[in-house]
């Protein structure tokens, strides 16, 4: 059907130029996928480097991979700004409140690695006032391994939780089955942190990440360049 | 007795263009063009007359010295729309 040929439209052909054009329009809005690709990225590296890390007992020094995410927190703020500064060609009706969540969910991994590494300190403060402490011991042989033994237990969970709300939020709301797919193992992946050891753990985070956001990038990068190269007219 | 079909709407490309803009926030008028692929002189009409009708509104910038026009479907537009595809249903239905 010609744009430019200005017949009168059946009933029938109305309904149907309605239903293609809207169907257009859920279509013609790609992201460039970017940001989706850095953020898999990086926790990838950094659920695999921590893997690496606990399995063969190899020391980064005062290096904790996880902190890779708060390195990426700052290339993401370049990202946003950039995109909010170029004028998309199209902008739906919910992208205001996707980048929300997204930021706010950048502003609670911030939090929660803050948490992870303050927690343990602090209730070892709180315990020693008390005159209490939380000691670890071999069973077996009755041993003291540890005299102060403060951890978040199986921080990688909560992490996973995190993960998953910002992916099904943009899966549901932009209709981005890829990314659907992901949340989706990330809450099964979750449930399987529970019972796995903190170091195996890592690298699931690692496998939440691919399926979350690296896989779903790439998906998006394609299709962002594919729309960006398309002839003009069709 | 049947309404009559809004004849602002009732028109290939004003309804693709409406259509297109119920969906989204606003669209720059580059991304109406390649999505009804009607020509630049065909459309930039159909959007005056949209935008005479109270249907559309039409902000002007410049990126880099280029110009840029975008759309938006006003209130009043999304209800023409809503009455426009009401009335449709209407003529669709089995007596």
């Amino acid at each position: 059907m010609s744009m430019n040929n200005q017949k009168p439209l059946t009933e029938l052909e109305s309904l149907q130029l309605i239903s293609s054009m809207i169907q257009k329009a859920k279509g013609g809005v790609n992201r460039n996928g970017i940001g989706a690709l850095m953020w898999g990225t990086v926790v990838a590296l950094a659920g695999i480097l921590s893997y690496i890390k606990a399995e063969f007992d190899i020391s980064y020094g005062w290096f904790d991979p996880w902190l890779l995410c708060l390195l990426a927190l700052i290339p993401q703020i370049f990202i946003v700004r950039k995109e909010r500064l170029q004028k998309r060609l199209a902008k739906r009706h919910d992208d205001d409140v996707i980048n929300a969540v997204w930021s706010v969910y950048g502003i609670s991994i911030f939090m929660l690695v803050f948490y992870f590494n303050l927690v343990p300190a602090a209730t070892e403060g709180l315990m020693a006032q008390r005159n209490l402490a939380v000691l670890l011991k071999d069973t077996a042989t009755g041993q003291i391994i540890d005299t102060a033994f403060y951890t978040v237990y199986s921080h990688i969970s909560l992490l996973l939780i995190l993960f998953a709300v910002p992916t099904l939020i943009t899966g549901i709301g932009h209709q981005n089955k890829p990314m659907l797919i992901g949340g989706i193992l990330n809450i099964v992946l979750f449930f399987v942190t529970l019972y796995t050891n903190a170091k195996y753990d890592n690298l699931i985070a690692a496998v939440v990440a691919i399926g979350n956001w690296l896989v779903p990038g790439i998906i998006m990068r394609k299709q962002y360049l594919q729309a960006k190269h398309a002839p003009a007219n069709v | 007795m049947f309404k009559e079909l809004d004849p602002i709407l009732h028109s290939q490309l004003r309804l693709a263009v409406v259509s297109l803009l119920i969906s989204l926030q606003e669209a720059e008028f580059t991304f109406i063009k390649e999505k009804t692929g009607a020509t630049a002189g065909n459309l930039s009409v159909q959007i005056q007359k949209l935008k005479e009708a109270g249907y559309v509104e039409v902000t002007k910038t410049f990126k880099d010295n280029y110009p840029l026009t975008n759309c938006k479907i006003t209130p009043q537009g999304i209800a023409a729309f809503e009455n426009y595809v009401a009335t449709l249903q209407q003529y669709l239905k089995p007596s």
